[in-house]
C-alpha cells in the first residue's frame, strides 16, 4: 500500500522554514503562472478534470445499467456490444468504469475533506496555543502516525463492516495527522508574525484570528496535502479491497474490479480487464500526483520562476 | 488474492474429519530421489516400482496445531492424517476399513463394539503401540477438564474398556450410526508421551506444535513458521514403508501465487477452487499438470431465515428457488465446476437422493406462486402484500468471493421478479457472530456445508439443532425429526438410505434453502507424481503406496 | 544535546503506551472473537464455554488489558489463541527478521534509484529529462502494489523464469547467499516502488536547495566543472537530511509488507497480522502491532537525533 503521497507532505515543513507575506492579489497570480509553467502539472490537472466529468455524469455517459448481468457474456472481448468488454459476471466494463469513477472520487474526496478538516483543526489548536495542549495533540498526533497505516486500517474496517460510509470514515480518521503536522508548523511559524500579534493587542477573538488571519495564510500547503491525499485513498482502498475489505461489491469500485480481475485465466485470456480499472486507479493518482506538486512548487516562494 | 485463504475455513465448514478436504497439494522439491531404501515392505506386492521425491503440498492456509482433540482446520487434519493413524479409515467411497484396528465388531443392539487391534505397531519413537493408548485418546474428549472442539461425537460413549493388549471395547448409551466413520476415525495419540499431562492444558501442549509422535506413514520433521511443514517417511509404517522420502506441505497464501508455483513445478499438488479450474486446466492442455475432479461432499445454498415472516411460507420459498436460474450460475461462476442441487447432501456419499421434488427455474412459476402467497406487484413493480414490500437483505461473507458473486447475481435474478434484495457482506469472524445462535441475525445468506464421512443430516434440519446446532434457518418439521433420529440408530445401510432419502425429500420440499449446486472438487499434480485422484472420502488414501518418477 | 536525545527517548514511553490503548481498545470493538474458527458440529457448547472462560474472553475489558500490559512489561506476549500453547514471542522472531530483511533491502533499493534520479532531476531542472524522471518515479507510487506484484510474477517468474515465483528460499536446497538473494530481488522492488516517487521529489528539492547555497556557486564561479560541483559539495549536503526521512518513511514499509507478504509467500510480520486479524488471535495482533509501532517510534526517534546532530541550525 502506498500513502507515500501522505508522507510527502508530512516531510515539506522540514523544507519550508520561512514563510514570507506577500500581497493576496499578486500572490495568486504568480502562483498560476508558476503552476501553468509545470507542463506535468498541466496536464494532470486537464486529465482529472475529464475523469470527474465523467463520473459526475456517468448516468448519461454509461452504455449500459453497471449492474446489469448477462452470464452468457462473461469476459467478452472489446467490441460492438460492450466497447470495453464484459466482465466476469457479463457487466458492461465501461459502464462499471463510470460508476466505478463515482465510487473511487467520492471516497477520495469525502474522506479527504473529513481528514482536512480534522487534521487542520487540531492542527490550527496546537500550533496556535503552544505550550502543554500543543505537546498533547502532537503526542496523540504521534501515537496515531506510528501505526502502520494498513494495520490501522484492517483493524478498523474488521471492526465496522466494511461499507461505504466505514471506508470513509476510517480513510478520515486515520488520514489526517500529515495536515495536522503540516498546519501546526505553520501556526506556529505565523502566530508571531506581526500582523497576528497586531490583531491581538487590537483585542480580536483567538478564534477570528485563527480563521480569518492565519489560516488564509496556510491554505497553499493544506491544498496540496488534500490533492495528494486524494490518490492516496485510492491507492488504499484498492489496497484493501486486495485484503476483501474494500468497498464490497456489487458497489463498483476500482479497486474491486481490479481485484476481482487477479486471476491467470483472466489477466492473460481477458487481459483488458484487470488493465482498464488499474489504468484508471493509475492514471488518477498519477495526475493528483502531478497536480499536488505543482501546486506545491507554486506556493513555494522559495522557487522562483 | 489473499481473500482465498480463508475460503478453506468457509468451503469446508463442517470439517471432515478424515483428511478428505480437496485443499491438499503435493509438491515435489528436489529430485535427489536418494533411492536408498531397500523395499522392506512386506505385506506389500508392489514390484520395482521407483521410489524417492518429496511430495510438495502447496495451499493457502497454514495449520493451527497437530492434535485432531484440538484444531478443526483443514490444513491441520490433513497434516494429522499424515502424522496419525485412527482405528479405522475410509476408503475413496466412504466405506470404514481397518487401520489400527484390523477388525472390529458390535452386538446386535449396536451398544457394545469391540476392536481388535494390529499388533507390531510402533510409534514412531519407537514404542509400542496399545489398548492403553486407544482407551487414553478416546477418553481425552470425555473428561471433565477437556476444552476444545470435538465433544459431541463422544458423548455416547459410556465406557472404553481395555480387554488385553490388543482388543478394546466401547459400550455406546445409545446406537450411534456414525460411531464407525466419524467416532472411530479419530486419531490415536501416544499415551506414554501424554498420559502424564493434566487435560485442562493437552490443548497447549508442546506436542501440539513441537514434536507430535504417532503411528502414521510419516514422521515430524520440522514446522518452519510461514513457510512450510515438512514430514519424512515412516520407514517402519505398519503397511510398508512410505515410496515417497518426505512431504513438504509448503504455504503460499495468494491463490494466484500459488497456481504461479504449480506452473514452475515448485509444487507438485494442489487443490483447485472453481475460480482457477480453468486456468489448471489450461495447464494441463500444456502437459504441465494432472487434473482430477470429481463431486466433493458439500453443498451449496441461499438459506433463509424461517424466523422472519417473509419466509414463514413455503409456496413463498418455492417460488424464490423458481427465479433463481443455478444452471447459469453454475457455467458462469463456476465454470461448470458443479452439479445442480435441488434438495440437500451431495451426490459423492451414498446416502444421496435425486429423486426429491424439483423447483426449476421459471421466473413465471415464481411471479404465480408469489401471487398465490398473495404477493402483487406495486406500481414500481415491487412486490407488496398488505402494504409491505418484498425486500430484504442477503448476506454472506467477503472471506469468499464465490459467494460474493452468487449473491450478485441472485440479488438481479429476484430484482427481475420484483423482490428487492440488498446484499452485506462481512468479513468471516463477523458473519460468523451475526448468523449463528444466539444471534441469527440475517434474513437470508449464501452459504455452504461441507457434509462428513457420515452422511447423517441431523446437523442441519432437526429441531434440536435450533437453540445451539447448525439448523440456522430455524427449521422445524415433525416427519423430520422423527426419520433424523431414528436414521442414526439404524445400522443397516439400505434402512438407513431410505430414511435419509425420506427425509431429504421433505426438506426438498419445503425449500428451507434454495440449494444451489452441488460442489464439485478439483485436484491438479504434477504428471510425474503417481497416487493423487480426487475423491471426496479420503483424498490421501494410502499415500504411503504414492510415488514420483 | 544529550539532554534532548534523552528527552525524546522517554517521549516514546508514554507514546508506545498510548498505542496499546488505542489498539487494544479498538480489537475489542472488533465482532466476532476466536471461536468463530470451531465452527464445527462436533463442538459442546459446554466446551465452548469453557475455551472462552480459560482463554480469558469473558473478562472484562479492562481486566484483559490491565493482564496483557503487565505480562508486556515482562517482556511476555503471552500465547496464541488459535495456536494453542505457541508463545506469540516466538511466532514474532521466526519471522520479523525476514520482514527487517525485506525493508532494508527495499531500502536500499529506493534510495539507490532515488537519489541519483533526484539529483540528475534536480540539476536538468524542468528539461525533457526532469519531466520524465518524475513521471517515471511516479508511476510507482500511482499503482496498486498487489498488481504490480502479481504482474511481475507472471511475466518474470513464469512467462521468463529469471526469479523465483515465491518464499524465501529454495526448498531442499542448503543456505545460500545468492538464493537469498534471489528470492528478494522482486518483492523488495515492488516494495520500493512505493516509495521512490517521495524519495526521488523529495532528493530533486533537496538538491535544489543545495544548488541555489552561495558555496556552490562560488564554487562555480571559480570554475569547478559542474558535476565536480555537484558531487563533491552538493550531493553530500544534501544527502543528510534524505537520509533522516528513512524514519518516516517507515510506516508505508510496514504496510505495505502486508500485501508483498502475501503475494510473494513471504513470510514476515505483516502477513501473519492480516492471518491473527481475520482469525482474531488478539495475542498475535497486538503484539504485531506493539512491534511495528515501537520501530516506526524508534525509526523516528533516530531520524530526529540524527537530524538534530547534521543540522545545527535546529535548537532545542
Amino acid at each position: 500500500m502506498t500513502l507515500s503521497g501522505r508522507n510527502l507532505t508530512v516531510n515539506e515543513p522540514l523544507l519550508i522554514e520561512e514563510k514570507q507575506e506577500f500581497a493576496h492579489e499578486s500572490i495568486w497570480k504568480v502562483m498560476l503562472r508558476k503552476f501553468l509553467k509545470n507542463k506535468l502539472a498541466v496536464i494532470g490537472a486537464i486529465i482529472l478534470v475529464i475523469i470527474i466529468a465523467s463520473a459526475i455524469f456517468a448516468p448519461w455517459l454509461a452504455p449500459q445499467d453497471p449492474s446489469k448481468q448477462v452470464l452468457l457474456d462473461k469476459l467478452s472481448p472489446p467490441g460492438e456490444k460492450y466497447i470495453l468488454g464484459a466482465d466476469n459476471l457479463g457487466r458492461d466494463v465501461l459502464s462499471r468504469l463510470l460508476y466505478g469513477a463515482r465510487v473511487s472520487l467520492l471516497v477520495g474526496f469525502t474522506s479527504v475533506a473529513g481528514s482536512i478538516f480534522i487534521g487542520t483543526m487540531i492542527g490550527a489548536i496546537a500550533g496556535y496555543y503552544g505550550g502543554k495542549l500543543d505537546a498533547i495533540l502532537m503526542r496523540f498526533v504521534d501515537a496515531v502516525i506510528s501505526f502502520p497505516s494498513l494495520f490501522l486500517l484492517i483493524t478498523l474496517v474488521t471492526i465496522f463492516d466494511p461499507s461505504l460510509m466505514t471506508l470513509i470514515f476510517v480513510f478520515a480518521v486515520f488520514g489526517w495527522t500529515g495536515t495536522a503536522r503540516l498546519v501546526r508548523g505553520e501556526f506556529l511559524a505565523l502566530r508571531s508574525s506581526e500582523f497576528v500579534l497586531a490583531a491581538r493587542t487590537l483585542g480580536i477573538k483567538n478564534s477570528r484570528i485563527i480563521f480569518s488571519h492565519i489560516l488564509p495564510n496556510a491554505m497553499g500547503p493544506i491544498i496540496v496535502s488534500a490533492t495528494l491525499g486524494v490518490g492516496g485513498v485510492i491507492l488504499g482502498e484498492a489496497a484493501l479491497s486486495y485484503l476483501g475489505l474494500g468497498i464490497q461489491p456489487p458497489i463498483p469500485s476500482w479497486g474491486n474490479m481490479l481485484q476481482s480481475a487477479q486471476n491467470p485465466q483472466i489477466m492473460l485470456g481477458a487481459w483488458w480487464y484487470p488493465l482498464l480499472p488499474g489504468f484508471m486507479i493509475l492514471i488518477t493518482v498519477l495526475s493528483f500526483n502531478f497536480v499536488g506538486d505543482g501546486l506545491r512548487d507554486a506556493f513555494d516562494p522559495k522557487i522562483n520562476e | 488474492m489473499l481473500k482465498n485463504r480463508f475460503l478453506l475455513f468457509i468451503v469446508f465448514m463442517f470439517v471432515l474429519i478424515v483428511t478428505a478436504c480437496s485443499d491438499g497439494t503435493v509438491e515435489e522439491s528436489s529430485n535427489e530421489a536418494n533411492s536408498e531404501k531397500e523395499d522392506n515392505q512386506t505385506e506389500n506386492t508392489q514390484t520395482e516400482e521407483k521410489s524417492g521425491g518429496s511430495l510438495v503440498l502447496g495451499t493457502t492456509a497454514a495449520p493451527t496445531l497437530f492434535n485432531p482433540y484440538y484444531s478443526t482446520d483443514t490444513s491441520s487434519s490433513t497434516i494429522e492424517g499424515f502424522i496419525f493413524s485412527g482405528l479405522v479409515t475410509v476408503d475413496t467411497d466412504f466405506n470404514p476399513e481397518g487401520d489400527l484396528a484390523e477388525s472390529w465388531e458390535f452386538t446386535e443392539d449396536g451398544l457394545r463394539w469391540t476392536f481388535h487391534l494390529r499388533e507390531n505397531v510402533k510409534w514412531h519413537d519407537g514404542a509400542d503401540f496399545t489398548a492403553d493408548d486407544v482407551v487414553f485418546s478416546y477418553g481425552i474428549p470425555l473428561h471433565e477438564d477437556y476444552i476444545g472442539p470435538r465433544g459431541l461425537p463422544f458423548e455416547i460413549i459410556e465406557e472404553i474398556n481395555k480387554v488385553d493388549d490388543y482388543t478394546v471395547e466401547f459400550v455406546l448409551s445409545e446406537p450411534y450410526a456414525p460411531f464407525i466413520t466419524i467416532t472411530a476415525q479419530f486419531e490415536v495419540l501416544p499415551k506414554h508421551i501424554l498420559g502424564e499431562v493434566p487435560i485442562a492444558e493437552l490443548g497447549m501442549n508442546k506436542f501440539n506444535t513441537k514434536e507430535p509422535i504417532g503411528t502414521g506413514p510419516f514422521k515430524f520433521q520440522q514446522w518452519k513458521e510461514g513457510e512450510y511443514i515438512e514430514l519424512i517417511a515412516n520407514e517402519d509404517y505398519y503397511l510398508g514403508a512410505p515410496k515417497l522420502d518426505s512431504i513438504i506441505y509448503k504455504i503460499v497464501p495468494d491463490m494466484n501465487t500459488l497456481m504461479a508455483q504449480l506452473q514452475v513445478g515448485d509444487i507438485n499438488l494442489t487443490g483447485i477452487s472453481p475460480q482457477y479450474i480453468e486456468t489448471a486446466k489450461k495447464l494441463e492442455e500444456q502437459g504441465k499438470v494432472v487434473v482430477t475432479s470429481g463431486p466433493s461432499n458439500a453443498f451449496e445454498y441461499i438459506g433463509y431465515n424461517l424466523r422472519n415472516e417473509l419466509f414463514q411460507d413455503k409456496l413463498v420459498r418455492q417460488a424464490l428457488t423458481h427465479a433463481i436460474d443455478k444452471e447459469a450460475i453454475v457455467q458462469a461462476i463456476l465454470d461448470g465446476s458443479g452439479v445442480v442441487a435441488h434438495g440437500p447432501g451431495s451426490p459423492a456419499n451414498w446416502a444421496f437422493n435425486p429423486d426429491v421434488p424439483k423447483f426449476e427455474y421459471d421466473p413465471e412459476e415464481a411471479k404465480r406462486k408469489l401471487k398465490e402467497a398473495g404477493w402483487e406487484p406495486n406500481k414500481d413493480g415491487i412486490l407488496e402484500k398488505d402494504g409491505n414490500k418484498f425486500e430484504f437483505v442477503l448476506k454472506t461473507t467477503s472471506a469468499n468471493e464465490i459467494r460474493q458473486q452468487i449473491a450478485e447475481v441472485a440479488q438481479q435474478q429476484l430484482s427481475e421478479i420484483g423482490i428487492k434484495t440488498s446484499i452485506e457482506l462481512l468479513e468471516w469472524s463477523a458473519y460468523v457472530e451475526q448468523t449463528s445462535p444466539p444471534l441469527w441475525n440475517f434474513d437470508a445468506i449464501v452459504a455452504g456445508w461441507s457434509i462428513g464421512s457420515d452422511p447423517d443430516p441431523t446437523w442441519f434440519w432437526h429441531t434440536s439443532e435450533i437453540e445451539n446446532g447448525l439448523n440456522y434457518n430455524g427449521f422445524s418439521n415433525e416427519r423430520v425429526d422423527e426419520l433424523l433420529s431414528e436414521n442414526t440408530k439404524i445400522s443397516d445401510i439400505e434402512e438407513r438410505k431410505r430414511i435419509i432419502a425420506e427425509a431429504d425429500a421433505i426438506v426438498a420440499e419445503e425449500q428451507p434453502d434454495t440449494f444451489l449446486y452441488y460442489v464439485e472438487g478439483s485436484l491438479a499434480n504434477a504428471p510425474n507424481l503417481h497416487g493423487p485422484k480426487f475423491n471426496a472420502a479420503n483424498t490421501y488414501y494410502k499415500i504411503h503406496e504414492w510415488y514420483i518418477d | 544535546m544529550t539532554t534532548y536525545i534523552i528527552r525524546r527517548t522517554l517521549m516514546a514511553f508514554p507514546l508506545l503506551f498510548l498505542i496499546t490503548i488505542i489498539s487494544f481498545g479498538m480489537m475489542q470493538m472488533a465482532p466476532g472473537d476466536p471461536t468463530a474458527l470451531m465452527m464445527d458440529p462436533m463442538i459442546k457448547q459446554e466446551n465452548l464455554a469453557a475455551y472462552k472462560e480459560a482463554y480469558g474472553l469473558n473478562d472484562n475489558v479492562i481486566v484483559q488489558y490491565v493482564r496483557w500490559l503487565g505480562n508486556m512489561i515482562q517482556g511476555n506476549f503471552g500465547e496464541s489463541l488459535i495456536r494453542q500453547g505457541v508463545p506469540v514471542s516466538e511466532l514474532i522472531l521466526a519471522r520479523l527478521p525476514n520482514t527487517l530483511i525485506l525493508m532494508i533491502v527495499s531500502s536500499v533499493i529506493a534510495f539507490l534509484i532515488s537519489i541519483p534520479l533526484g539529483v540528475i532531476s534536480a540539476t536538468k531542472r524542468n528539461s525533457l529529462t526532469d519531466y520524465s524522471i518524475t513521471f517515471v518515479s511516479f508511476l510507482g507510487v500511482a499503482t496498486p502494489n498487489f498488481w504490480i506484484g502479481l504482474v511481475l510474477i507472471m511475466f518474470m517468474s513464469v512467462h521468463m523464469g529469471w526469479f523465483p515465483t515465491g518464499g524465501v528460499a529454495t526448498l531442499g536446497e542448503p543456505f545460500s547467499i545468492w538464493d537469498r538473494i534471489h528470492h528478494l530481488i522482486l518483492p523488495a522492488f515492488v516494495l520500493a516502488t512505493a516509495d521512490m516517487a517521495g524519495l526521488t521529489r523529495y532528493s530533486r528539492s533537496s538538491m535544489l536547495e543545495v544548488l541555489r547555497q552561495d558555496y556552490i556557486r562560488t564554487a562555480k564561479a571559480n570554475g569547478f566543472k559542474n558535476g565536480t560541483v555537484i558531487f563533491k559539495h552538493g550531493l553530500r549536503n544534501g544527502l543528510i537530511p534524505i537520509i533522516t526521512i528513512i524514519g518516516l518513511m517507515l510506516p508505508s514499509f510496514i504496510g505495505g509488507s502486508v500485501i508483498i507478504e502475501s503475494i510473494f509467500a513471504w513470510p514476515g510480520i505483516g502477513l501473519l497480522f492480516v492471518e491473527a486479524a481475520f482469525q482474531r488471535d488478539y495475542p498475535v495482533i497486538m503484539a504485531v502491532v506493539v512491534i511495528a509501532a515501537s520501530l516506526v517510534v524508534i525509526g523516528n526517534l533516530i531520524a530526529d537525533i540524527l537530524y538534530a546532530i547534521v543540522d545545527p541550525r535546529i535548537e532545542y
